[in-house]
């Protein structure tokens, strides 16, 4: 169904304003879905082309979901057709949309309100990764979201699927006294470089980059990320040179690696190449076939930190040089964020001045969403988001008062808040009570108060409880400011729906997973209780669980364990050191009355999880897309020249028979060099080159031969290379070069078959 | 008629209320599911935004569209989102979006569990399309649509009702029944459509 009235276009509208490469990678995907329609695109490749450009898949979207009495079949318009392995078509899903380091100007908040209005449910939702996700679209509808999102410089490329993940960094980067310096400029490199980089598109799993301006500050995470990068300067012959501590294979989900150091000193002119060097290996060593063990940090436990970083720097030796890599430092000291304000001091005067109503809530707010930044009179202001929701209409006031008194950017933050950055103190009563007319003022920002949770059963297919329910109704609860003490306020609660930890679970003082248990018959909604993770030193330990306790219980849980932690701790005594001294089995104790189960005639209210009223069922649980589907270069590049090949087609039918030749022509280069591929990885666009490869690795070793045609379709493209097409082919010559380039294809994908059988 | 549209909103507040218990929605719009209670619509799942101020409360999302116990401008009210369809006349596709409007404002108020202190005020509404490329926020968009959303309004007993824009160009396009003092009840309006 398009998306599109008579007359005009997204395409059209937007013309020239989104960048070209950019429109190609849009239409491309567009062909894709219209080649999926067509049943002409395999539904497990349409499937990870879709995830590389963000479109995931949402829980329902089988066509089952359990009523709270039985399982219904949802029966969706689209029938048998599917965007992948057991994915309805028409089924909503849900878009992740990249927003690197978090940042977004005016243009983009707007430009996604308006997306969440017209394409999902007017919610814009913050991830632990500082993106945006857009729930319940339809997937027709992406190529237009994507181009929208283009036209203002936002790519949905890579934001899930088997490749480099949106690179995260300190919200407070460029405004942070403990820095030690913005590694905004870096992290904003990285992330454009490893963009669509030939070497990261055939990963067996995902890959996640992060950066911290410094070391014992959470707020860049760096200590569980495949690659982690903490800021330091290093006196180098009389000069302080700036580098990173650059860490390796940490990472959350079921098993919990914390990342381990590969060089503590990398100096920024290598920072490109090292991470590139770190990909490769990814690339190489990692594993394909039992994804529960395919990322880096088990690639890093199996060789060892010492022989990975042999292998690294054998890797580094290999690349050539690139001027990307050093190119960016000429600018890495350009201040981009120009404060709006001046700034000026705070006066308790105008404090004094606030109405009475406003005044304790004002104080409240600014003790803890402040951020005192080391520039003269400028703070940071966190806008803590419940459970990192906020609305189309409240995107549209907070642009209103980000264009009133800071400028034009906000960063999204791994504790899905946003920040508004150089607020000048003296203007903070007012902004804080335009925010608060906005709904935006909630206070106790990375206070207990502001849990962090992932969809869990909400959205997602693989949630198995209620962590976002859990979620609200612990918000209510600590957003009451019930706990004076501040060393319960600076506790830090995370919910995931299970195992896979995008809550970030395992840091988190008091972390919850979900699970479920079965008693007398029925099942019901639990979570593990994790205790003993910091939050601090970038996520720097992890906590274990202590057990399974009903979903139902939790607040008294958490409420029992504050309690006696508060009883029984020595001076200065934090959470974690409480549950070190006392041993898990202690705190366990305390809690065991806690795990019982009342009957459902009792409570059949306990049957339920929170935020939903149906009886607890764990039927809905799908097939997780998180690691997207095994798709290899080769596949993709085989794919590539289909596409190519049916614009051909199109060109042809609509009477461009230059274009079609052409087109023609360029499907069976595209194939040729996706073969080529497994054995030179760099084999560029040059026709000479991928012609001259392709006769060395395929025509004269006769591997490319067809069992029965011999010879014949490779001749297709030694024929073209010989006679290019040209726009002024006619019909007969551009249909002769579509038919050929239909054999051609077809015949790359026999050969690569037959050598996957091979290798 | 040259604009087609496709994604149209109605919103009809709720009489004012001091305390909503928004948490009732969530059991009610389950059973909607589970019993099918809207007729042409595949209803999916429920979505709980109570936690978002001034957001869209509680939701039934369906397959072409949802519906939400909005509270998006501080007032609360069903509000009936159509996201997708073929694009259309304007003047069915906002007649059919009123329809599942006061369809749904209707189902809430027979629920037993609010005992008939709920009810709709219908000399209140707001339309909306929700495609700023078939219906960008325009003086020339409101030339065209305007006597197409008046036909249907007239139809259904709004005759000479005020119509305002709103005041944000940034927001969709949509025009504002105010305070309709001839508007049919909520009955009298679905016996209408």
């Amino acid at each position: 169904m398009s998306n599109t009235n008579n007359s005009q276009s997204w395409v059209q509208q937007l013309g020239e304003s989104i960048p070209t490469d950019m429109a190609e990678e849009i239409d491309a995907f567009e062909t894709n879905i219209t080649l999926r329609k067509a049943g002409k695109l395999d539904p497990k490749i349409f499937a990870e082309s879709r995830l590389r450009r963000g479109a995931y898949g949402q829980r329902y979207d089988n066509g089952r979901r359990h009523d709270g009495i039985k399982t219904q079949e949802l029966v969706y318009p689209s029938g048998d057709l599917v965007k992948g392995p057991e994915t309805i078509w028409d089924a909503p899903g849900m878009m992740r949309i990249k927003s690197p380091m978090g940042i977004a100007s005016n243009e983009q908040l707007e430009t996604l309100a308006d997306l969440a209005e017209e394409y999902s449910d007017s919610i814009l939702h913050v991830t632990t990764r500082q993106e945006i996700q857009l729930h319940f679209v339809h997937i027709d509808t992406t190529p237009d979201i994507m181009r929208r999102l283009a036209a203002v410089g936002i790519t949905t490329r890579e934001a899930c699927g088997n490749s480099v993940r949106n690179v995260t960094a300190c919200q407070f980067a460029g405004g942070c006294s403990t820095a030690a310096f913005d590694v905004t400029p870096y992290a904003k490199a990285t992330t454009y470089y490893l963009l669509g980089h030939k070497d990261i598109q055939d990963f067996g799993r995902k890959f996640k980059i992060a950066f911290s301006g410094c070391k014992p500050n959470p707020c860049g995470m760096a200590m569980f990320h495949d690659i982690g990068c903490v800021a330091v300067t290093k006196e180098i012959d009389g000069e302080v040179k700036r580098g990173f501590e650059f860490y390796v294979g940490g990472g959350l989900g079921a098993v919990p690696f914390q990342a381990q150091l590969l060089d503590g000193f990398v100096p920024e002119d290598e920072l490109l190449p090292l991470c590139q060097a770190v990909c490769r290996v990814f690339s190489r060593l990692g594993e394909r076939k039992n994804r529960a063990r395919a990322r880096l940090k088990f690639v890093v436990k199996k060789l060892g930190i010492e022989e990975f970083r042999n292998v690294v720097a054998e890797e580094r030796k290999t690349i050539p040089q690139d001027e990307r890599w050093t190119k960016y430092l000429a600018d890495v000291d350009t201040v981009t964020e120009i404060p709006l304000r001046e700034g000026r001091q705070l006066e308790q005067s105008a404090i004094d001045a606030l109405d009475d109503s406003i005044r304790d809530d004002f104080t409240y707010w600014r003790k803890h969403n402040i951020w005192q930044q080391p520039q003269t009179n400028y703070v940071t202001a966190t806008v803590r988001l419940p459970l990192g929701d906020f609305t189309s209409s409240q995107v549209r006031k907070l642009t209103d008062i980000t264009r009133k008194f800071t400028g034009d950017t906000v960063r999204f933050t791994v504790e899905q808040n946003l920040v508004v950055r150089h607020v000048s103190e003296a203007d903070l009563p007012e902004f804080y009570q335009e925010l608060s007319e906005a709904g935006l003022a909630s206070p106790g920002a990375s206070t207990i108060a502001d849990i962090v949770a992932c969809p869990g059963t909400d959205t997602c297919k693989l949630g198995i409880s209620a962590s976002r329910g859990l979620a609200s109704e612990l918000e209510k609860k600590f957003s009451k400011r019930l706990y004076q003490d501040p060393e319960v306020e600076k506790l830090h609660i995370k919910a995931s729906g299970c195992f896979n930890s995008c809550s970030q679970h395992h840091v988190a003082d008091l972390g919850f997973l979900g699970v479920s248990r079965v008693v007398d018959g029925r099942r019901i909604a639990h979570f593990q209780f994790v205790l003993g993770g910091q939050w601090a030193n970038n996520g720097g330990a992890y906590g274990l669980a202590i057990g399974a306790y009903p979903s139902k219980r939790i607040p008294e849980v958490i409420d029992r364990t504050l309690a006696f932690w508060k009883a029984e701790r020595e001076e200065g005594e934090d959470l974690k050191g409480f549950v070190a001294r006392m041993g898990r089995a202690t705190i366990k104790k305390q809690l065991e009355d806690l795990r019982k189960i009342p009957s459902y005639e009792e409570q059949p209210d306990f049957y339920t999880d929170w935020g939903d009223a149906r009886e607890y069922t764990i039927g809905d649980l799908g097939t997780g897309e998180c690691a997207g589907e095994v798709v290899s270069i080769v596949d993709f590049g085989l794919q590539d020249a289909e596409r190519r090949l049916f614009e051909a087609q199109l060109d042809l039918e609509g009477g461009k028979t230059g274009e079609a030749s052409v087109a023609a022509y360029k499907s069976m280069l595209t194939a040729a060099k996706a073969l080529i591929m497994v054995f030179n990885i760099d084999i560029q666009e040059d026709p000479d080159r991928v012609v001259s490869d392709f006769r060395k690795h395929f025509h004269d070793t006769k591997r490319f031969h067809d069992p029965f045609a011999g010879a014949k379709f490779a001749n297709y493209l030694l024929k073209r290379y010989e006679n290019p097409p040209s726009l002024n082919d006619d019909n007969l010559v551009a249909r002769e070069a579509i038919d050929e380039a239909l054999l051609f294809v077809e015949a790359a994908q026999g050969c690569y078959q037959r050598m996957q059988g091979d290798i | 008629m040259s604009i087609q549209i496709q994604q149209t909103s109605v919103k009809i507040p709720l009489v004012s209320k001091e305390a909503l218990d928004l948490d009732a929605f969530i059991p009610i719009f389950h059973e909607w599911i589970r019993e099918r209670r809207i007729d042409n619509e595949l209803l999916i799942d429920v979505a709980d935004y109570r936690h978002v101020p001034n957001g869209p409360g509680v939701m039934l999302i369906a397959n072409e569209a949802h519906y939400a116990i909005d509270s998006e401008d501080g007032e609360t009210g069903i509000l009936f989102c159509r996201k997708r369809d073929a694009l259309g006349d304007p003047e069915a596709a906002f007649r059919d979006a009123l329809q599942r409007a006061a369809n749904a404002a209707s189902l809430i108020e027979k629920e037993e569990s609010f005992g008939g202190t709920l009810s709709f005020d219908t000399s209140r509404i707001q339309m909306r399309v929700l495609s700023r490329l078939t219906a960008p926020n325009t003086e020339e968009t409101r030339a065209e649509l305007e006597p197409v959303f008046r036909k249907v309004l007239e139809s259904v007993g709004y005759a000479g009702a005020d119509l305002a824009p709103p005041s944000d160009l940034r927001q969709p396009f949509g025009l504002a029944v105010n305070a309709c003092s001839i508007a049919p009840d909520l009955a009298a309006l679905l016996t209408a459509l």
